[in-house]
């Protein structure tokens, strides 16, 4: 009755590893065992200091106590990200966690807002969502369902020190029984029949063997790309950054911004993520269009602070793997796949192959269908964010740099080329219920970097000008009032300490 | 169009909504309801008795929150309609005799209710112990608990209660809900033509521009609904449409109906008896007992299908029905937008069809036409439109799905036939993981399939998730479901006694 565990090796201790194994330990006990392999001397690319609200659930789910969390990655909360210069140079918009004014006659409200603006009646779209007013005033509270429909408009995520969340789990997993073993892996074995990887070859001339492989080697891709060949799916001519100069600093803001900003940049953007202890800076940039040196003077001279360490490269490449899941290797995190953290979507992207991969675990043995749900779901996500990626940079004026000429005039997929086409035409966002990023957000970025379709819902125009005018205003009214209703971010933060890390 | 400045589209100067039956009377309401200072006309073609949207007297429960969009009152189907509510449908015999499974509306049983001892639970005998019972008594839901014991109350919003898990669907009187959807057309200013169509005028590029009925009267519209039934009558005039062909997955391609003079009866519950040759469907209205009977005419003869109606709940074939199932390529092509049976025609099971067209209402409120069509919004439409008819196909398929199939040709043909990719995923997915794919655009959510799934015996397989869970934990679950339940059950009465107080104080 009581099968034997699956044996699972995670391989890699990086973030993806460390959540892989904390989930697997802490939803399927008995029904696993767990050990990841790490090697100290592989150094760690610590994805993503920005995360999205997603990662709530995960850390909610793992019996985590979220102040706890806080206090151990010092974390700040985050409402959305600032995106400044991208559609034009001093444009800045914020693409929120939460939503822009309410549906009326069942007519999204975008619509009712383009009407007013072409009568030059309309605010800052902005103005009409409790999460882009909350960001812009530095003001912080937890969302409520059930008060009014306003408090349940948005939602947060946090900003953390990811050099610190591996770790964290790290001890959360030690303690679920996760083994850990620290060693380099010098080879495998596979199946001559099936295929399936056997076993792995530590330095020290000992074997360990699983059931299923967990990849989360990071970029090396040691078992899904090296063992089993798994070949990769180049995405650069759309998005061709491809590295990073990192630079923490301390804060020289009076205020604690409940956001990131990105700060589009000649060859790249910049990121500026502020944590409780110091600001993470970072150039990421096309090093076809710029040299690392530049970058590192770029990032030094953009930088509010005296930098805490000198500028560290990063380098990445835009795509993902063929499948993620072949024969018994599972890769998840950067071994699968990468898409620029522009949008903060690396930790969502390893979640959300934990998440699926825990529907799908495979109790009796794998079969081909197990692969093919989890492969179809994980292509699904990542050709959406990619699309949705790409239009950050595609929508835009910008003709002051060969970077920006590049990706200004180059050819979009096809899929983003047709929703791109509906917009324009009708105001309308081609309707999906699965993946990452919905309506809202669409409508954030394409109005955001002045994608202003020709045309909008006929109903728009239907209410008077006036009926219209005081509909949208007291919705600005009802936004303003939720806001001011709201403390300061960072004196949010300081009145409940059990959320502090840490100082210095 | 794009060298006017930016702005709102112009509104429709008149739309035209071919079929006068209950879906082209909805359809002309709600189009009304968006675009006020429009015309919006309604033009009369003769019913076809295969044109189920039009004939169903009932719908899938989300039927009632899209009456409700439009100002179509419930407490007004109840009183003058003679409406009833059902909360679920039994399915008789349907895996072979005695072997029946419910399907009830809400939230589907929690698997993690029901641990198939043996398998992946653990040896714990209280836990067995209430497995058993739970087994043996049914409900592992309010509302299956509910329609076991024949007790009745409305839903309520606090999620704390008990009778927040209640969800349910009406079944009315045919003509009194036509005749209410009139009054409301009438009401909203809808302009009704009842002397049919007599020619169509159609423009250089295809686009059909005017309508002359039998009276002499022409109707001049920038677009047009064909509500007409299966006939596709404005679609079909212009050009054979591209149908896809849905007879090697659906097995039902006849129906007999009784004459609706069975004795009315009062049940919370509606059955489909499985019968050798087909089924027989049985709603419990108010005002008679409608039966109808489904199945494959290269199977079965007519007269064989009657006898078979007449064993199966005693009733006499009147009518047939010649139904052929399949979509449309594309419910929206020129200027005309295909609903409902015009658009996808399939065997008339829980009511879809009128749900379906109800659905696709839905979607074209949403993406609603201005004046001059735009194509991109169309290819959006027809995207969407085939998700929601793909969506009803599979599932209607998946109840002929069981791995133990009854015995009988045409359970054995129904079983056999071809499935479409997302139906073999979700049999996949549930048989072996328990897991229910997402579906964009489902016109049945994840508790529908589960339901369906766990009835014909195709899963829950062996989640690896479920199988963690603490034996304790599931203790405290299962006597809280039961606790639950009980508490539902005390607050609800019986349903003809709930009935007679609503009926005599409406509010």
């Amino acid at each position: 009755m009581q099968q034997a565990p699956v044996k699972v090796i995670v391989l890699g201790g990086g973030t993806a590893g460390w959540m892989s194994a904390t989930a697997l330990a802490k939803l399927l006990p008995g029904i696993v065992e767990v050990e990841l392999i790490e090697s100290a001397e592989v150094g760690i690319v610590g994805v993503g200091e920005a995360t999205l609200p997603h990662i709530r659930a995960f850390v909610e789910r793992l019996g985590i106590d979220e102040a706890d969390f806080m206090r151990a990655t010092q974390a700040t909360f985050k409402l959305g990200i600032d995106f400044r210069d991208f559609g034009r140079i001093g444009d800045s918009y914020i693409h929120p966690f939460g939503t822009f004014g309410q549906p009326l006659a069942g007519v999204p409200f975008h619509h009712y807002w383009l009407q007013m603006r072409a009568a030059g009646m309309a605010r800052d779209l902005g103005d009409y969502s409790v999460a882009v007013a909350a960001a812009r005033a530095s003001r912080f509270a937890l969302p409520h369902g059930s008060e009014s429909i306003l408090s349940s408009s948005y939602g947060y995520a946090y900003q953390f020190d990811a050099a610190l969340f591996g770790p964290y789990l790290r001890t959360v997993a030690l303690g679920l029984g996760v083994k850990r073993t620290e060693a380099n892996v010098v080879g495998h074995r596979r199946n001559p029949e099936t295929g399936d990887v056997e076993a792995l070859f530590l330095a020290s001339g000992e074997e360990r063997h699983a059931d299923l492989f967990i990849d989360c080697s990071g970029f090396r891709s040691l078992l899904l790309g090296d063992a089993l060949g798994e070949s990769w799916e180049d995405w650069s001519h759309w998005l061709p950054c491809d590295r990073a100069a990192a630079l923490p600093c301390l804060s020289a803001s009076p205020t604690l911004e409940p956001y990131t900003r990105a700060t589009a940049m000649p060859a790249g953007w910049r990121w500026r993520i502020p944590l409780q202890h110091r600001v993470g800076n970072g150039y990421v940039y096309a090093s076809a269009f710029l040299d690392d040196d530049a970058a590192c003077r770029a990032i030094v001279a953009a930088t509010e602070n005296t930098p805490l360490a000198d500028p560290r490269i990063l380098r990445f490449k835009a795509g993902r793997r063929r499948h993620s899941w072949v024969h018994n290797v599972v890769g998840v995190g950067l071994a699968s796949g990468f898409l620029e953290p522009l949008e903060s979507t690396s930790i969502y992207l390893a979640q959300m192959a934990i998440t699926q991969l825990i529907e799908l675990f495979p109790v009796a043995g794998i079969t081909q269908a197990d692969r093919t749900s989890f492969n179809r779901l994980v292509d699904m996500e990542y050709d959406r964010i990619r699309d949705f990626l790409i239009l950050h940079y595609h929508a835009t004026t910008r003709d002051d740099s060969p970077f920006w000429d590049h990706v200004r005039t180059m050819q979009v997929p096809d899929t983003l080329a047709a929703k791109l086409e509906l917009w324009r035409a009708t105001g309308r966002v081609a309707h999906y219920s699965e993946g990452l990023f919905l309506e809202q957000s669409w409508i954030a970025v394409y109005l955001g970097q002045g994608i202003v379709p020709h045309a909008w819902d006929a109903r728009a125009a239907l209410p008077t000008r006036d009926n219209l005018a005081q509909a949208m205003s007291t919705i600005e009214r009802e936004v303003g009032a939720q806001v001011s209703g709201m403390l300061d971010h960072g004196a949010f933060l300081h009145a409940q300490t059990e959320r502090l890390g840490s100082v210095g | 169009m794009s060298d006017n400045p930016p702005g709102a589209r112009a509104a429709p100067t008149c739309i035209g909504v071919v079929g006068d039956g209950q879906v082209g009377l909805t359809a002309a309401i709600v189009l009304r309801r968006s675009y006020p200072r429009s015309d919006v006309v309604l033009i009369a073609a003769p019913l076809d008795p295969a044109a189920l949207a039009d004939t169903a007297i009932t719908s899938w429960p989300s039927s009632l929150g899209f009456h409700d969009s439009f100002g179509f009152d419930e407490a007004g189907l109840i009183l003058r309609a003679g409406a009833s509510h059902r909360l679920a449908t039994r399915f008789a015999d349907w895996c072979g005799a005695g072997r029946d499974w419910v399907l009830a509306y809400g939230a589907a049983p929690n698997p993690a209710m029901r641990v198939r001892c043996g398998d992946d639970g653990p040896g714990d005998s209280a836990l067995q112990r209430l497995n058993a019972s739970l087994d043996a008594a049914g409900p592992q839901t309010v509302v299956q608990a509910l329609a076991a014991s024949g007790r009745f109350a409305m839903p309520v919003d606090n999620p704390e209660s008990p009778l927040s898990d209640i969800d349910y669907a009406l079944r009315w009187n045919g003509p009194a809900y036509r005749s209410r959807l009139a009054s409301l057309a009438r009401h909203m200013g809808v302009r009704h033509v009842t002397a049919g169509l007599s020619e169509l005028a159609y423009a250089g590029d295809g686009s059909l521009t005017a309508v002359t009925c039998e009276d002499g009267s022409t109707i001049v519209a920038e677009w047009w609904l064909d509500c007409s039934g299966p006939a596709a009558r404005l679609r079909a005039a212009a050009s054979e449409p591209e149908f896809e062909s849905w007879a090697d997955m659906l097995p039902v391609d006849r129906l007999l109906v009784d004459d609706g003079k069975a004795s009315p009866a009062l049940s919370l519950e509606d059955r489909v008896l499985a019968c050798e040759n087909g089924w027989a469907w049985q709603v419990f209205g108010r005002d008679a007992a409608h039966a109808s009977f489904g199945y494959a005419s290269e199977l079965t003869s007519d007269a064989a299908a009657a006898a078979s109606f007449k064993r199966a709940c005693g009733a006499s074939a009147v009518g047939k029905i010649v139904l052929r199932p399949g979509r449309l390529r594309a419910a929206w092509a020129g200027n005309v937008i295909a609903i409902a049976d015009a658009a996808a025609s399939f065997e008339p099971l829980h009511g879809l069809n009128l749900h379906l067209a109800h659905r696709q209402l839905g979607l074209l409120l949403e993406l609603l036409p201005a004046r001059d069509i735009d194509p991109r919004e169309r290819d959006e439409y027809n995207r969407r439109a085939a998700l929601l008819a793909d969506g009803v196909r599979d599932w209607i398929a998946a109840h002929y799905c069981s791995p133990v199939p009854r015995p009988g040709a045409f359970w054995h043909h129904a079983g056999t036939q071809r499935r479409s990719d997302a139906l073999s995923g979700a049999l996949q997915q549930f048989g072996a993981r328990g897991r229910i794919p997402h579906f964009e655009d489902a016109p049945v959510g994840q508790d529908g399939w589960a339901a369906v799934l766990a009835g014909i015996g195709a899963g829950p397989g062996r989640s690896a998730l479920l199988a963690a869970r603490d034996p304790a934990q599931r203790i405290v679950q299962q006597a809280a479901l039961a606790g639950r339940c009980r508490a539902a059950l005390a607050l609800a009465r019986p349903y003809p006694e709930w009935l007679s107080a609503r009926l005599a104080n409406p509010q």
